[in-house]
């Protein structure tokens, strides 16, 4: 019972394993193909990010560098401006003013140039706007810092300017000493220069670092001089990691604020020791992750969708006609064999096809040819029945029995009738083909009995049987059909008595029985062919010599057999070799 | 039975495919749809909400959209922009209202159809409001402190309010009044509700005529104090009858330089705007915001004005 289980579960169709295999493959290669696309994107696009915001960064750098850098080009030039001029008439004074007002003009987002006393006072300026008149610029850090510091270039970080009435630009202010010349006396004084900051501050905020990245600007000191979010910040309800800030002076790496992990692209500008700083949220990254995730997920699912659909497709045009020649099979087990298969396909069932019909075809032949050997076999098995009722011998003893029957010869009736009875039970000995020899004998002396009633005085006969073979085995019918031959062929027409002898002995380990008459004989020509050339069967049972000889011979080999010596007149001396086989 | 297999199959793959389709389709309708509506499209005050509303907005990454009238008491405008938001469905509406009482109906609808609703400037504690975001009490509150730590005294002062009907010039008087009422040395010697600097230049002149004691005047808006401070400057009282204004126009930050306004009380419209989308995005999504949010104000004087952090509040743009 296990094992039918077992054998069950292990066959599947065809059509199922190719869908199968198909599908398995399929999937594997979608999935390991999809991860490592996913993983190559992935990376591809955090480095585009990484770089694109570097370079952006990088923008954002290099444009306020260049604003940097012109403001100190344009504070060189009014020095070497200022330091020219020697003189302080009035004239020279609107000369210098003119001069300085030009360069004002000349960039649009200057916004002021002012040169003022180390008492505060303004000397010149431009554009020509009145001072604010409750102003104290001499606690200013611009106005200071060049002072403590007479060398260095002060930067500001983006304010309001507040020097002239009515003005209210955000700029930058640069400041530096300067040395200018009232009546031959050099004086030193603080040059500031005002330049617009909202270029800059537009490009900050423009700055693309995805979509919830930016840009912020702190100074040496760690304190920021530009963010986006700075009123916020001013209030409190954000904060920024300056930290980190301070600890990487530049580079770009990774922190993690607010729990959201954050790229950092750190950058110094020169001249000014301020920094910019790019902030880009990891968020826009996996944002990006997660499209790239669903796409190749639809993108998958529709390829299983697609390969399942192909797949059970080729597997059922693949299996279509195995499945055919399957149902074909079914149709000859059942015993149909009239099927006959027309396939195209793959070349393999084409071939099977082809085979099949012809094994089809060649057990149609054999069966018919069964037939027609059962039915001869079942002709020839009738005939040899027939033969051995033999309906001549038949009617000619009953008639004999009538007759003795109508002349009372009550007793020689008996005598024939249980001889006859004998005789036919003995012939046909229930199909057997192999009976004793003491049958066969006695089979024979009852044909002789019945044979010696009618042909009255005819001939006589006599039984020399050794013992020791009475046991032994022979096929039937070989003595009465020889006994027959040397009745109707030898003594038939002889004018004397005729003498029948027959013999059974043990010669040279061979069973030899010998039918001996003293009759017409038989011509020596006529002795070569009685064995080989069909009789006809003109008188008798018609199983002849030829019959018996063959007989023997089909059945236990050629070195047995009929051994025939006849002399004509004198008489034929018939030998019968047999084996020697024991009965039980 | 292979037909049965094959079916399940497809049936399993198509409800992976819909399920990816449906998380794909989430990610693009999580963004939300914020409605600004204020009470007027031009000024400083609106000008600086939109910049602190449009940076929540990118933060949160939702869809906002800012609309008013061009006039700041045209309430029928403002109720059709209301309802024009209600029919759009969107996820939340902030609103500045112009009158309260006149939105009413519309703010129902809201309600019905669960749009929540965010009001600013506006105290009233209504079912249909899910939070109301306040600075102008404390503003109000703000500017009493003032008074009462500069003019402990004695103190006769006139008040000069923009709107009978402005939740927000009510809130404004109504903090002032809470601070001031606590010493009794102040006189409030006069009242008014006016429009426009105009009418309050005329004002201040007809008050500084009956009230010789008078050394204070408080104006709620720049409008009026505009006209306040034109009719002290031309009658050269600077210093005598002072004057505590609110918001920062620039000529307010003119006559602060100048001494003629004492002190100015600033609101922070910038923090209004972030934080009423932050909010406003916040409920859309879900969560529990406060019925009330409390956002500061400052008191802004001439020693003060140019400090770091003051510079961005006074001066929001960069021209």
């Amino acid at each position: 019972m296990n094992l039918s289980r077992f054998k069950i579960r292990k066959t599947k169709s065809i059509q199922f394993l190719i869908t199968q295999s198909f599908i398995f493959v399929t999937i594997i290669t979608l999935i390991i193909v999809s991860m490592i696309m996913y993983n190559k994107f992935l990376r591809i696009s955090e480095n585009n990010l990484k770089t694109t915001s570097r370079q952006v960064v990088n923008q954002v750098n290099n444009n306020l560098d260049f604003y940097i850098q012109s403001m100190m080009e344009i504070s060189d030039s009014i020095v070497e401006l200022v330091s020219n001029s020697n003189e302080n008439s009035t004239e020279h004074n609107a000369y210098l003013s003119n001069e300085i007002n030009v360069v004002l003009k000349s960039r649009k987002d200057l916004v002021s140039i002012s040169i003022f006393s180390k008492s505060g006072n303004l000397i010149i300026g431009a554009p020509n706007k009145s001072v604010k008149n409750n102003l104290n610029i001499l606690t200013q850090d611009w106005f200071q810092t060049p002072i403590t510091q007479p060398s260095t270039l002060f930067f500001s970080s983006p304010h309001v300017e507040n020097i002239f009435e009515n003005q209210h630009n955000w700029v930058v202010s640069l400041s530096r000493e300067i040395t200018y010349n009232i009546s031959g006396i050099k004086y030193t004084g603080i040059l500031l220069v005002d330049m617009n900051f909202s270029a800059i501050d537009s490009l900050c905020q423009n700055a693309n670092l995805g979509k919830r990245g930016y840009v912020y600007i702190v100074d040496s000191n760690n304190n920021l001089v530009y963010h986006p979010k700075q009123q916020l910040i001013n209030a409190g309800l954000k904060s920024e990691n300056l930290y980190d800030v301070e600890k990487n002076v530049f580079g770009t790496y990774f922190d993690n604020f607010n729990n959201e992990k954050r790229l950092i692209i750190i950058e110094t500008v020169n001249n000014c020791r301020w920094r910019i700083v790019g902030v880009v949220y990891q968020d826009d990254i996996v944002k990006v992750k997660d499209d790239i995730f669903q796409f190749i997920l639809i993108l998958s699912v529709i390829a299983i969708l697609i390969v399942v659909i192909i797949s059970a497709l080729i597997s059922a045009k693949i299996s279509k006609p195995i499945k055919t020649l399957e149902k074909s099979m079914i149709q000859l087990k059942e015993g149909d064999f009239d099927v006959s298969l027309n396939i195209k396909g793959e070349k393999e069932v084409v071939n099977l096809a082809n085979t099949f019909n012809i094994m089809v075809i060649k057990i149609k032949n054999l069966m018919q040819q069964i037939l027609v050997e059962q039915e001869s076999k079942r002709k020839s098995d009738l005939n040899a029945l027939q033969s051995q009722i033999n309906p001549h011998f038949l009617y000619n003893t009953l008639d004999s029995i009538v007759w003795m029957a109508e002349n009372k010869k009550t007793l020689d009736v008996i005598t024939m009738v249980t001889a006859l009875a004998k005789l036919f039970r003995i012939s046909i000995s229930r199909g057997k083909n192999i009976i004793s020899v003491k049958e066969e004998i006695e089979h024979a002396k009852n044909y002789l009995i019945i044979q010696n009633v009618r042909y009255k005085n005819k001939f006589t006969y006599e039984f020399e049987i050794s013992e020791d073979t009475l046991k032994l085995k022979t096929l039937k019918l070989i003595l009465q059909p020889l006994i027959e031959n040397a009745i109707y062929h030898g003594i038939e027409y002889m004018v004397d008595e005729g003498e029948i002898q027959i013999k059974s002995s043990i010669k040279n380990n061979r069973l030899l029985l010998e039918i001996i008459d003293n009759g017409l004989g038989i011509a020596s020509e006529k002795i070569e062919n009685i064995l080989t050339i069909e009789e006809n069967p003109s008188k008798g049972s018609g199983v002849g010599l030829k019959n018996v000889h063959e007989r023997i011979q089909l059945c236990y080999g050629k070195e047995f057999g009929l051994d025939i010596h006849s002399e004509l007149e004198e008489g034929t001396h018939i030998k019968i070799w047999l084996p020697i086989e024991e009965g039980e | 039975m292979k037909i049965k297999v094959l079916v399940f199959t497809i049936q399993f793959i198509l409800i992976l495919f819909i399920l990816s389709c449906n998380s794909v389709s989430n990610n693009e309708s999580t963004k939300k749809n914020i409605s600004l509506i204020l009470k007027v499209n031009s000024g400083h005050y609106w000008g600086t909400i939109k910049l602190g509303a449009d940076m929540a907005a990118k933060e949160y990454n939702s869809n906002l959209d800012i609309n008013a009238g061009s006039i700041d008491t045209d309430i029928e405008h403002q109720k059709f922009l209301l309802n024009q938001a209600i029919d759009k469905n969107v996820d939340c509406i902030i609103l500045d209202a112009i009158d309260f009482d006149e939105l009413l109906e519309s703010i129902k609808k809201a309600y019905s159809k669960n749009i929540p609703i965010l009001l600013l400037d506006n105290e009233v504690d209504s079912p249909y409001i899910t939070s109301t975001i306040n600075s102008s009490k404390d503003s109000g509150i703000k500017a009493g402190e003032f008074i009462l730590s500069t003019w402990k005294e004695s103190c006769n002062m006139g008040i000069i309010n923009f709107s009978r009907k402005d939740k927000s010039a009510l809130a404004r008087e109504n903090g002032l009044y809470s601070e001031i009422k606590k010493n009794l040395k102040i006189n409030v010697v006069g009242l008014e509700y006016l429009s426009d600097s105009n009418q309050s230049y005329l004002y201040t002149n007809n008050l500084i005529q009956r009230n010789p004691e008078l050394n204070l005047i408080v104006a709620l808006n720049d409008a009026v104090a505009e006209g306040a401070a034109q009719a002290i400057l031309e009658k050269k009282l600077t210093g005598i009858v002072n004057l505590v204004s609110f918001d920062a126009s620039s000529l307010e930050i003119k006559y602060l330089e100048n001494s003629i306004i004492n002190a100015t009380i600033i609101q922070y419209p910038f923090n209004i705007g972030y934080l009423a989308v932050k909010y406003a995005i916040e409920k859309s999504e879900g969560k529990d915001i406060d019925k009330s949010y409390t956002i500061g104000s400052k008191i802004i004087t001439k020693e003060n004005m140019y400090l770091q952090e003051n510079q961005k509040l006074l001066f929001p743009f960069i021209k």
